[in-house]
């Protein structure tokens, strides 16, 4: 179906045109938005504070919480050992493939076998330099001397010389040649015109340049016109020169020296690499017997104790709780209200009256009997009377404090540090 | 088909990579929301563009009309071209006009009752025109958050069954699959929301358009009714 477009009704176009546009900038703007990777949570076991304190000793997988809360003896023995059921390990981590003192040994005989790279490293006699340097002392003996002819001669075999040791850099050493061969010519020019002529030959034999070649001809030629100035001139000209060419033959001699220099640490340290791989790769029967040795053998994990106790109770290794049997937990009670009301002043009204309120207050205790917090009325009562009773019963709870708790309940502090206590009138 | 299957492992959230991750019938929601939402706004401007034009040809019409012409000539002029809105009215009545004094006899007894049909008709025709399409707007209105909403039911189906066959409740493996059901109710509130908008605007523009035809065929009845009381005096 094809939908004309309608110039007074240009609609459906202009919105399939905007959706798409719409479409496109959110496929685009929403494109690359990953979930995090799934971490599982850490399991975590939710204790509340009493729960923590009513930890009993025995073990975590045991059945129920038993009334004498003892860990599991397997034996009886005078030491007392707790142990988990099952098979005794060890903590002892694996032992490296390979000792640590053998590979610094092996590093070592590496190091000492390797020739120290040399760091600083004196100037190599490259021939380029040395070329470069004979060249130099050649031209400047030749000018000293001026005996134009031997120093042409020399001067041509020099550069001959120059020029098949380096066909890379044949062009600087044309350069440094004819400055040479430029100061040679002044010499010569000074001495003798004819010696010049002579000069430019063997320049011309000598120079693989041809374009350098002529321009120092050229010079010389002009050189010969007015000596004195341009020889002063070119003098200067050829020092300069000589002296940039001697700088770079050196820049680059020493580049080249340091990539020789890298280039054979790396080699060293990848055959090192090699070689300590193959080590550890090796088979070694020193390793296997380290690796059983740090295992125990497998043996009894029996617990012991003072006498023999099959069935753990439910609790911890570390916990400490004991529990209050119900006779002694009757006697506890006994004891606190006995104390309790004692000091209590009951209000009269509440005295005489007929079915009077009964406050229930909390009580917060520290293991000395001190009060560990305010007395809390937990209840409430609309009797008028009630204020009154549940003031007397705070009251009296505070003046008693701290309460007398005998020795033999300490240990479950667990079971009276929270009490709720009943304040009942008709009680006392 | 395995629902573990449904969803692939790498989840990509990209909006491209939700639509092709969904099942068939949430893709077939998509698009259909997607389509109802395109055909929306090409209303809305279609519409938008109409109630302006109509609006500037009526207020052109009016001062034409009032500017003193003669209704005959102007009828002479619009006569081949009657258009709509005000035009088409005026031309409905004054050919009911002019058919009534043609021909043999003068039929003008119940000349006034005709010309008021005439022109209700036309006003019934020209409200037509401006309303229609107006309900398509409504409907997306209201059902494309439902259609939205169906499309996200059955993708948390989809992702609670992919659920229930990797046994792995991280939040990897329910948010791609909810995020891809989400995304059908995004589509449909897309569209809805602005069909809502539109529908409520466009049809407040239809009821001023509707009065104000009313208007005018009541003035041009008036001036009608005066003219054939004037002929009938003369007559008499």
């Amino acid at each position: 179906m094809r939908i004309p477009f309608n110039r007074s009704e240009p609609g459906t176009w202009v919105s399939a045109g905007l959706h798409g546009a719409l479409l496109a900038a959110a496929i685009v703007g929403f494109s690359s938005s990953k979930l995090p990777n799934a971490d599982e949570g850490i399991p975590v076991e939710i204790l509340t504070d009493n729960q923590f304190s009513e930890m009993t000793k025995g073990e975590r997988q045991a059945a129920k919480v038993l009334p004498n809360a003892k860990p599991r003896a397997d034996r009886v023995a005078d030491t007392r050992q707790e142990r988990d059921p099952g098979e005794a390990k060890l903590d002892a981590p694996a032992p490296p493939k390979r000792p640590a003192e053998v590979k610094i040994a092996e590093a070592e005989t590496e190091a000492a076998s390797a020739p120290p790279p040399p760091r600083p490293e004196p100037p190599k006699p490259d021939p380029k330099i040395e070329a470069a340097k004979a060249a130099a002392a050649k031209a400047a003996a030749a000018e000293a001397r001026a005996s134009a002819a031997r120093a042409a001669e020399a001067k041509a075999a020099e550069a001959q010389k120059v020029a098949e040791q380096q066909e890379a850099e044949a062009l600087e050493k044309a350069r440094v040649e004819a400055a040479k061969a430029k100061a040679q010519a002044e010499a010569r020019a000074k001495a003798e015109a004819e010696h010049r002529k002579e000069l430019a030959e063997a320049k011309a034999k000598a120079e693989a340049d041809a374009k350098a070649r002529a321009l120092a001809k050229a010079k010389a030629d002009e050189e010969a016109k007015d000596e004195l100035e341009a020889k002063m001139k070119a003098l200067a000209d050829a020092e300069r020169r000589k002296e940039i060419a001697d700088a770079k033959a050196k820049a680059e001699a020493e580049a080249k020296s340091k990539a020789l220099a890298q280039a054979k640490a790396k080699a060293d340290a990848e055959a090192k690499a090699r070689r300590q791989a193959e080590a550890a790769d090796k088979f070694s029967p020193g390793d296997i017997r380290a690796l059983l040795a740090s295992k125990e053998a497998s043996q009894s994990s029996g617990a012991t104790g003072r006498e023999v106790q099959r069935t753990a109770s439910l609790g911890t290794a570390a916990g400490t709780a004991q529990r209050l049997n119900p006779s002694q937990r009757d006697q506890l009670v006994g004891l606190l209200s006995e104390q309790l009301h004692r000091c209590w002043q009951v209000p009269i009204a509440a005295q005489s009256a007929d079915r009077p309120p009964v406050p229930t207050v909390r009580v917060k205790l520290n293991q000395d009997g001190t009060l560990a917090g305010e007395p809390v009325v937990t209840n409430m009562s609309g009797d008028q009377l009630f204020r009154s009773v549940a003031d007397s019963a705070t009251r009296a709870t505070r003046r008693c404090a701290p309460l007398k708790i005998p020795s033999q309940f300490q240990p479950f502090y667990a079971d009276w540090r929270d009490l709720l206590v009943n304040f009942d009138p008709r009680a006392v | 088909m395995n629902p573990a299957d449904a969803l692939p492992v790498a989840h990509d959230l990209s909006l491209w990579g939700l639509f092709l991750s969904a099942s068939p019938v949430v893709k077939a929601v998509m698009l259909g929301l997607l389509a109802a939402s395109i055909w929306c706004w090409a209303i809305i401007i279609d519409k938008t563009l109409m109630f302006r034009r109509a609006k500037a040809d009526m207020d052109r019409f009016e001062g034409v009309f009032w500017s003193g012409q003669s209704l005959d000539e102007l009828y002479r002029s619009l006569q081949d071209k009657p258009g709509n809105g005000l035009p088409a009215i005026f031309v409905a009545a004054m050919r009911e006009w002019k058919r009534s004094f043609e021909g043999s006899g003068r039929q003008i007894a119940s000349l006034s009752q005709r010309i008021d049909k005439v022109l209700d008709v036309t006003i019934q025709r020209e409200v037509e025109r401006l309303d229609s399409r107006l309900v398509f707007l409504a409907s997306i209105g209201s059902a494309g958050p439902y259609i939205g909403l169906f499309g996200t039911v059955w993708g948390i189906m989809t992702a609670f069954t992919s659920i229930a066959a990797s046994k792995n409740t991280s939040l990897a493996v329910v948010a791609p699959g909810i995020a891809e059901a989400l995304f059908a109710t995004a589509i449909g509130l897309f569209a809805a929301i602005p069909a809502v908008l539109a529908y409520n605007k466009l049809q407040s523009q239809v009821g001023k358009a509707q009065s104000r035809l009313e208007g005018f065929a009541d003035e041009f009845s008036a001036i009608l009714s005066r003219q054939i009381d004037e002929r009938v005096a003369l007559a008499a």
